[in-house]
């Protein structure tokens, strides 16, 4: 796994309080527990935490923890 | 799998009638006096000129959202200035708000971008404020809005 994966699913477990090992590409986005609210201030952490900017056109069809480390990673 | 796409206005009507009664039932202010009388008609003669964007929200193909705004080719002060469009309507089955409004929200502003919108406007209920949310979109609190029922009923 890259230095930015592991990066990335640290700064995602922080935010939503799940633990790193259970955040399987395949977990759902919307089971996070995120509102709206909590879902934009996760991706503008990520992109605060490691200077990429996931397009707008991205974030709209982000619907796994595997899709938003894919956006990200690119 | 939950997306968002740009759709016609009869596509909208053919799903969402039951969610437009569930979306008043929830926000509306008044409907002891303004009841719900949605005209279909009117909405697809305003999409005939191109003026109506319907973007929806499905999950696995089932209606769950949707964003309606009305475009004006340009607003009477501002001539020069491009498209303008008015939000006349978005809303999100509560089930959903997990993170479909801000994406529902920020395809909006793509999607009209795309079609030449030059300035978006949206209006919140002070009932359910999304000031916030907004804000960390790039949309800035310009005004107030005041109603007021008129009339002896």
């Amino acid at each position: 796994m890259s230095l930015l994966r592991t990066a990335l699913l640290e700064i995602i477990s922080d935010e939503v309080g799940i633990l790193e090992e259970d955040l399987k590409p395949e977990l759902q986005l919307e089971n996070l527990g995120l509102d709206s609210l909590e879902f934009i201030h996760l991706i503008q952490e990520i992109e605060r935490e490691t200077g990429i900017r996931i397009p707008d056109e991205r974030i709209s069809s982000l619907n796994t923890v595997g899709d938003l480390l894919e956006a990200a990673v690119g | 799998m939950i997306t968002f796409q740009v759709e016609k206005w009869k596509q909208l009507i053919a799903d969402g009638q039951k969610i437009f009664i569930q979306h008043y039932d929830e926000l509306s202010l008044e409907k002891d006096r303004v009841p719900l009388g949605m005209d279909f008609d009117l909405y697809q003669s305003i999409e005939d000129k191109g003026n109506l964007h319907v973007l929806t929200c499905r999950k696995d193909g089932e209606l769950i959202g949707y964003y309606i705004a009305i475009i004006v080719n340009h607003h009477p002060h501002y001539k020069d200035s491009g498209p303008q469009s008015t939000t006349d309507m978005f809303y999100i089955l509560p089930q959903y708000r997990n993170g479909c409004g801000v994406k529902l929200l920020i395809e909006a502003a793509r999607t009209l971008t795309e079609r030449g919108v030059k300035k978006a406007f949206i209006g919140i209920k002070l009932k359910q404020d999304h000031t916030e949310l907004l804000e960390s979109l790039g949309w800035t609190a310009t005004d107030k809005v005041f109603t007021k029922l008129l009339g002896d009923k």
